[in-house]
């Protein structure tokens, strides 16, 4: 292995100044004497440069409720507590309306439809996978009240 | 019925304290997320996939870890997810990164980017479409050391991986947006880096 190969994919860590003493030193040494990893470090240094001058992020348009309020009804737990309380519901319904007004956790218009939604999307996070997948995507919107 | 009550006093105020974490994370949480995803729309996928992901694994939020680095490692691996998920979506796309990920897994549209006459603006928007192709382990790892001015410890922490894997990741990260920059305008960047 050349000193080059040796030292060029350390030129970032150099320029961070996150090599150790010894690494730093040896790094130094070669650059002194090596006009191609001078120059290479100098690239380096300008992409760094590039991402420095990004300008910061814009204000975020979606609130911090908005995302709070999207994180509590997905729990697995919950998902099944409405799915049980959806099937008594549909149940109770027929004999007692009222009855369904204690069971608060199912919004009024909740179809089963949207239960199903959620519980497709509780199941993929369960299975570590992205709920954003081919499943469709429950909108912030309808998690704001 | 005591210990009933007692495990949903501890849920509440477990939910309490995600609440004033998550407020204080929140806005650097999306700044990192819109760097990494280079939009408001996928930025804001990326945040609100992070916060179910953050509230469900909350249990697990180890407190030796300051929170908006655990933030972060969340971030970093919903979006990986998410790159890896749309390349796969894609039929012409890589579906691989290279045997040491040093392919770029996100296809870049490289058709956009100012010419000689460049504006700050859309110079930067050029730079994020550079960082858009880059591998996301690559991305994220820079974006954490020029973006967040985090040390390779702390990004070790956050990515999970050793200091030298980070050290190898942001070097790799910074030559692979050399050459898409070089690629996208070759007399402008050939100029200035
Ligand atoms: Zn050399």
């Amino acid at each position: 292995m050349s000193n080059c190969e040796k030292f060029a994919p350390l030129l970032s860590a150099y320029s961070d100044r996150e090599l150790s003493a010894g690494e730093s030193l040896l790094v130094r040494q070669h650059l002194f004497e090596c006009e191609a990893c001078t120059a290479e470090l100098k690239t380096l240094e300008g992409i760094r440069g590039l991402m420095l001058e990004m300008p910061s992020a814009p204000e975020p348009r979606v609130n911090f409720e908005q995302l709070i309020a999207a994180t509590r009804p997905q729990t697995g737990s919950r998902a099944r507590l409405v799915l049980g309380l959806a099937c008594v519901a549909v149940v109770v319904s027929l004999i007692a309306p009222g009855v369904m007004r204690t069971a608060h956790i199912v919004p009024p218009q909740t179809t089963n439809q949207e239960l199903e939604r959620e519980i497709a999307r509780d199941q993929m996070i369960e299975a570590e996978a992205d709920p954003t997948s081919g499943a469709p995507l429950v909108h912030l919107a309808g998690y704001s009240r | 019925m005591f210990s009933m009550l007692k495990s949903k006093t501890e849920a509440i105020s477990a939910n309490a304290e995600f609440e004033q974490l998550m407020r204080g994370a929140y806005r650097q949480a999306h700044s990192v997320a819109y760097r990494l995803t280079g939009n408001q729309v996928d930025a804001e996928d990326l945040l609100q996939e992070s916060f179910v992901r953050a509230f469900r694994f909350f249990h697990r939020y180890d407190r030796s870890l300051p929170f908006l680095s655990w933030m972060y490692r969340i971030i970093s691996n919903a979006h990986i997810d998410m790159v890896r998920r749309r390349n796969k979506l894609k039929p012409s796309s890589l579906d691989h990164g290279g045997k040491d990920g040093d392919q770029a897994l996100e296809i870049a549209d490289l058709s956009f980017c100012p010419g000689v006459e460049l504006i700050r603006s859309s110079y930067s928007d050029c730079v994020q479409k550079a960082l858009n192709a880059m591998n996301p382990e690559f991305r994220m790892a820079v974006v954490l050391s020029d973006v967040e001015g985090m040390s390779y410890e702390e990004i070790a922490a956050i990515m999970e991986t050793s200091i030298g894997t980070v050290r190898s990741r942001i070097h790799r990260g910074r030559t692979q947006l050399r050459g898409f920059l070089l690629k996208l305008q070759p007399e402008t960047y050939g100029r200035m880096i």
